[in-house]
């Protein structure tokens, strides 16, 4: 099956990707060709800055619409920095955490009250 | 800003010249200007961070990847502004200390507030200390179906 390449920097039209909204845009489109089954490679060839808001709204909020399972099997990146992934990796560990128990936040709330 | 001292002294950094101060020259080329920008302004933050902060030669020397993590923290301070504050405009402004190898760099905020934010979000009634200590926390945060709130714990 080929293999859809998904360009950051085209997509966001700028090589710093760092507002959530734009993360969102990036999100869309992977999403779409997940759901049609394809195969996904995220390429961030030409950007020069991430931040977490980008890539939690980007990346991390797949975990909500799919399993980790066909995420690894369907989704890979390219050309990403070391620094930038090693965020990437937290914030997909973060996502899974999150999405797995979407309660959590409401718990750690009442903990703060000593509730 | 109404009550200022008239015989504040001019400034470089062009923030008082907002509220009819004079401005003078920055001779020493050390000031990063004052900007007011809309939380949607993130495009033109972007330029401002290169033209005014990375690409000026009074920036202490340091390496590439720390130049990159400064960035990245001060670019996630200001998209949780954007995210979070609830806004009208972000301010900002710094100033290098060559001879100390010191940057000071602001962004500021009038949005609502950690306490605010979290107790809309939760229906609690956390206080200012609590509301801080839970935003501090990792994976700690209010926005509604998509997780984050890490950065927030690393820059503090």
């Amino acid at each position: 099956m080929e293999i859809l390449t998904i360009s950051v920097f085209n997509t966001v039209g700028n090589s710093f990707c760092v507002e959530a909204d734009d993360g969102q845009k990036v999100y869309e489109l992977i999403k779409k060709a997940l759901q049609e089954n394809r195969k996904v490679k995220t390429s961030f060839q030409n950007v020069e800055m991430l931040t977490s808001a980008f890539l939690n709204t980007a990346i991390g909020r797949l975990y909500k619409d799919f399993t980790e399972e066909e995420i690894k099997s369907s989704l890979s990146v390219d050309n990403l920095a070391n620094e930038d992934a090693a965020l990437l990796k937290r914030v997909v560990s973060t996502a899974k955490l999150y999405y797995k128990d979407p309660e959590e936040m409401e718990k750690s709330i009442t903990e703060i009250l000593g509730e | 800003m109404q009550n200022l001292p008239t015989h504040l002294p001019e400034e470089p950094n062009v923030f008082l010249s907002y509220y009819g101060f004079n401005r003078i020259m920055d001779s020493n080329n050390t000031t990063i200007k004052f900007l007011k920008l809309k939380p949607t302004d993130g495009k033109y933050f972007n330029l401002y961070v290169a033209n005014e902060l990375l690409s000026r030669p009074e920036l202490p020397c340091i390496s590439l990847p720390l130049k990159k993590k400064m960035t990245e923290a001060i670019y996630e301070i200001f998209v949780n502004a954007q995210i979070h504050s609830e806004t009208k405009n972000i301010y900002t402004c710094g100033q290098f200390y060559p001879q100390k190898d010191i940057i000071e760099f602001t962004i500021t905020d009038t949005g609502i507030g950690f306490k605010n934010r979290i107790n809309q979000r939760f229906k609690k009634n956390l206080t200012s200390t609590q509301a801080i200590q839970w935003a501090t926390n990792d994976r700690h945060t209010t926005k509604i179906g998509v997780s984050g709130g890490f950065r927030l714990d690393d820059i503090f």
